[in-house]
């Protein structure tokens, strides 16, 4: 059915032997590839782009940001977690355990020299204010 | 500063599962462990800007732009996050412009 309605489509108001504009049928083949290639679970949603605008509004100096920044943004954020958190499995192996705690976490930034401006945030110690 | 690093943080599921995917399976997290990953991601955010702010005024534009954000990743020797991301990037800059064509040419 899609073969005939998109010719017949692509066809209308175009003079014959003209390149029509935009090809509907390749649009839909493409449609449909994309949709059997598509893989990914739908639970896997990237970190909200509004909440990571405002965190970066925080700063004041920052004032405009391209929409492509964000996304950036995100996609940064993931592989951060995800190899913080890698480092920080390290130290829970080798004390044998299978829970990964805060101290796993602030060992593996202690050992990290790119992870230097996380020092005071994920402090050693036991009590720290932010938690309470 | 008008808000602190409380006020904005990240969805705790989000980051979980982030978390997760990098564990291997059937390991428990700690409650301060998922906490403290959460603030460090929301400081993170903060620092990377923050510098990408500084190479955007320093090459004279008010607005962050990509290019900017790849450059702080590498003044803040985060190289080894740039391939990965760049794969990332150009995925969805390729949605982004898919859906722009298409709808200029319905017009």
């Amino acid at each position: 059915m899609s073969e005939e309605l998109s010719h017949s489509i692509i066809n209308a108001g175009t003079a014959p032997g003209a390149q029509p504009v935009f090809d509907l049928a390749k649009f839909w083949q493409e449609q449909l590839s994309l949709a059997d290639n598509f893989d990914s679970d739908f639970k896997n949603h990237p970190l909200p782009l509004a909440r990571i605008k405002k965190v970066m509004k925080t700063d004041q100096d920052v004032k405009m940001i391209s929409a492509e920044a964000p996304i950036l943004f995100a996609k940064g954020c993931e592989i951060f977690i995800s190899e913080l958190t890698r480092r920080a499995w390290i130290h829970a192996e080798e004390n044998k355990r299978r829970t990964l705690q805060r101290s796993d976490i602030a060992t593996a930034i202690s050992k990290t020299d790119m992870c230097d401006f996380l020092i005071d945030i994920v402090p050693r110690e036991e009590v720290c204010e932010f938690i309470s | 500063m008008s808000t602190s690093i409380d006020d904005n943080e990240l969805p705790k599921a989000n980051v979980t599962r982030i978390l997760k995917h990098a564990l291997p399976a059937s390991t428990a997290l700690q409650k301060d462990a998922k906490l403290a990953i959460s603030k460090a991601s929301t400081v993170f955010i903060n620092y990377l800007s923050a510098t990408a702010n500084d190479i955007a005024k320093s090459a004279n534009h008010k607005t962050i732009t990509a290019p900017d954000v790849f450059k702080a990743l590498e003044v803040l020797e985060l190289e080894d996050f740039v391939p990965k991301l760049q794969e990332a990037f150009t995925g969805t800059k390729m949605n982004a412009n898919y859906h722009i064509s298409y709808k200029a040419a319905l017009y």
